[in-house]
């Protein structure tokens, strides 16, 4: 009974999974660990700010090495705490399908980007416009809204575009000269070793007729990555977490350039925005992993096709209901709360156009 | 995990400066504890930023006025959050009056507030002990006593008595946040601005206690 084998093989493992995460739960380890990172997070930054400092004032290797160091850990923890780019691009990895290497390349472009996004407010803002750094760490809020609702327009397109697969799976599913090619691919891939599949996708009905110089060798024709839309969709999800920079980073370039530090702190925004990647890329891989897993043990015997398409679907709508969900909130909320001490930007009347900016936060 | 993650995506925010604080409390000639003179320095960073923003004003004024003026932005901006500031006495809460002396300075590159947060009546601590909390809510601003270099113990200076009945002490005690409230308070316990409100779980506690 290859059925029973293959649900053992899925079950077992799945069952092992979960019992480990509850015994975790239970014993609080994961709040243990949450609360740890929000304590490394405030020790970061003090360290941050002392680095910056200490380079100010003796300017050699060593302060050099402890600035580059702990930029770096800051990026590594700050990005360890829950945030909504994760999620979107776990999400994305796991429901849409492409290989690790995307992975990496789509996570580490995102914290790149955040960190480019930083340096360009700075840059743009406070030398270009004459803003107050202040009320260019306002202008985050603005970057939030910006990248919550390219959340919601990435989840809208996955959802759009699997739905158009599925439509064209039922309409496929109507001509029967597809029911001969459909069974005896089944039939192969059932039998076939499931590891020389775990690193493809699934196929797309449309690509079932498709038929290349690989066509009947038993193998599915995976969704190819650079298939046209799909890099678009993949760069507007990495536009989404990248657009919004960490406002620790803007604060620190902005304080740095007042010390007419910039050029350190530019440096010190680049380490930071390294162990970002790092962080955010050990997670996207997991996520890979953790898809092609499932992948490899429930691997539909009939309409692997439209299976994929409905997990598209379901990874699309989640994001959709992330991004709709965080705009909403967003708007409701209007400008974010900043330190309770001070209000908005007092000196506006020297900004140019410095708009409804309230203090900065993230 | 993405759902478990979707749940809060904010949840834990974490701070973006810091004050470091030192607190003095204030008694009078029949031994009662009056107020507790506060002291807060921001962080470097936040001080150059709220500098820099001082320097631009144009509107003609010393420096030395705009620091005043920003002074009182921030008592008022305070007076409407408890100056950040719990006070119990064996646990039961006590009332505060209006802030008086505030004092803004910037001093070896931190901005400075000082200010005395009286009590609303004078407490008499004999045999009792008086708790004080400060906190910013949000937890955007980590507020700490005043520490040595790596931050793991306060000085003796963080917390001082000004003309206390003999025999009074004092002590700081840290935060041991626990987690499991944390976690509890950041799925489901928002503020008005939409951020769950974790300053309270990592603020530290300062005692005065007087023998009876």
């Amino acid at each position: 009974m290859p059925g029973l084998k293959m649900t053992l093989r899925f079950l077992v493992p799945l069952a092992l999974l979960i019992g480990v995460g509850g015994v975790g739960y239970a014993l609080g380890w994961w709040q243990q660990v949450a609360v740890q990172i929000v304590f490394w997070q405030g020790e970061f930054y003090h360290a941050l700010v002392e680095a910056v400092s200490a380079l100010k004032r003796a300017p050699d290797a060593t302060t050099w090495a402890v600035l580059l160091g702990v930029s770096f850990g800051y990026g590594v923890f700050h990005a360890a705490g829950p945030g909504h780019g994760k999620v979107v691009l776990s999400t994305y990895l796991a429901s849409q399908g492409g290989a690790w290497r995307r992975a990496l390349s789509l996570s580490a472009l995102a914290a790149l980007l955040q960190g480019v996004m930083a340096i360009a407010i700075i840059g743009i803002l406070v030398f270009g416009l004459g803003w107050l750094t202040r009320e260019a760490m306002g202008s985050i809020d603005q970057a939030e809204l910006a990248s919550f609702a390219i959340v919601t327009l990435v989840g809208l397109w996955l959802c759009i575009r699997s739905l158009r697969r599925l439509w064209r799976t039922r309409h496929s599913a109507g001509t029967a000269a597809t029911t001969a090619f459909t069974s005896t691919f089944t039939a192969v891939a059932t039998t076939a070793p499931a590891s020389r599949h775990s690193a493809k996708g699934l196929v797309t009905p449309a690509q079932r007729h498709a038929h290349d110089a690989h066509c009947g060798c038993g193998h599915e024709h995976h969704i190819d990555p650079r298939q046209a839309g799909d890099w678009r969709v993949a760069l507007l999800t990495v536009l989404s977490i990248g657009i919004r920079p960490c406002s620790g980073a803007v604060l620190l370039l902005g304080a740095a350039s007042l010390l007419d530090q910039f050029g350190k702190g530019v440096v010190a925004v680049m380490a930071m925005s390294l162990g970002t990647a790092l962080t955010v890329s050990s997670l996207a891989l997991l996520s890979v992993l953790a898809r092609d897993w499932v992948k490899r043990h429930l691997k539909p015997a009939r309409g692997g096709g439209q299976w994929q398409s409905w997990v598209g679907l379901a990874g699309g709508a989640l994001i959709l209901v992330l991004g709709l969900s965080l705009t909403l909130a967003q708007w409701q909320r209007g400008p974010a709360a900043g330190p309770p001490m001070l209000g908005a930007p007092t000196a506006q009347q020297s900004a140019p156009a410095p708009g409804p900016f309230g203090a900065g936060r993230g | 995990m993405s759902v478990l993650l979707g749940a809060s995506p904010a949840a834990l925010a974490h701070p973006h400066g810091w004050v470091d604080m030192s607190v003095e409390g204030v008694f009078d000639d029949q031994g009662n504890l009056t107020a507790l003179r506060q002291r807060w320095r921001m962080d470097p960073f936040y001080s150059q930023v709220v500098m820099e923003e001082m320097a631009t004003v144009k509107d003609g004024t010393s420096m030395a006025q705009r620091l005043d003026a920003l002074g009182l932005e921030i008592r008022n901006n305070l007076a409407t959050q408890h100056n950040l500031t719990n006070i119990t006495l064996d646990g039961q809460p006590v009332a505060q009056g209006d802030v008086t002396d505030t004092n803004t300075d910037y001093r070896d590159d931190r901005l400075v507030y000082e200010f005395v947060l009286p009590l609303s009546t004078p407490q008499r601590l004999a045999g009792h002990t008086l708790s004080y909390r400060i906190f910013d809510p949000t937890y955007y601003i980590e507020m700490v006593h005043e520490a040595n270099e790596d931050g793991s113990q306060p000085l003796p200076d963080a917390l001082t008595l000004d003309h206390p009945p003999a025999g009074c002490t004092t002590r700081i005690v840290k935060a041991t946040p626990d987690p499991q409230k944390v976690m509890e308070a950041a799925m489901l316990d928002k503020g008005e601005n939409g951020e769950p409100n974790l300053g309270r779980f990592f603020a530290e506690t300062g005692e005065i206690t007087c023998p009876a």
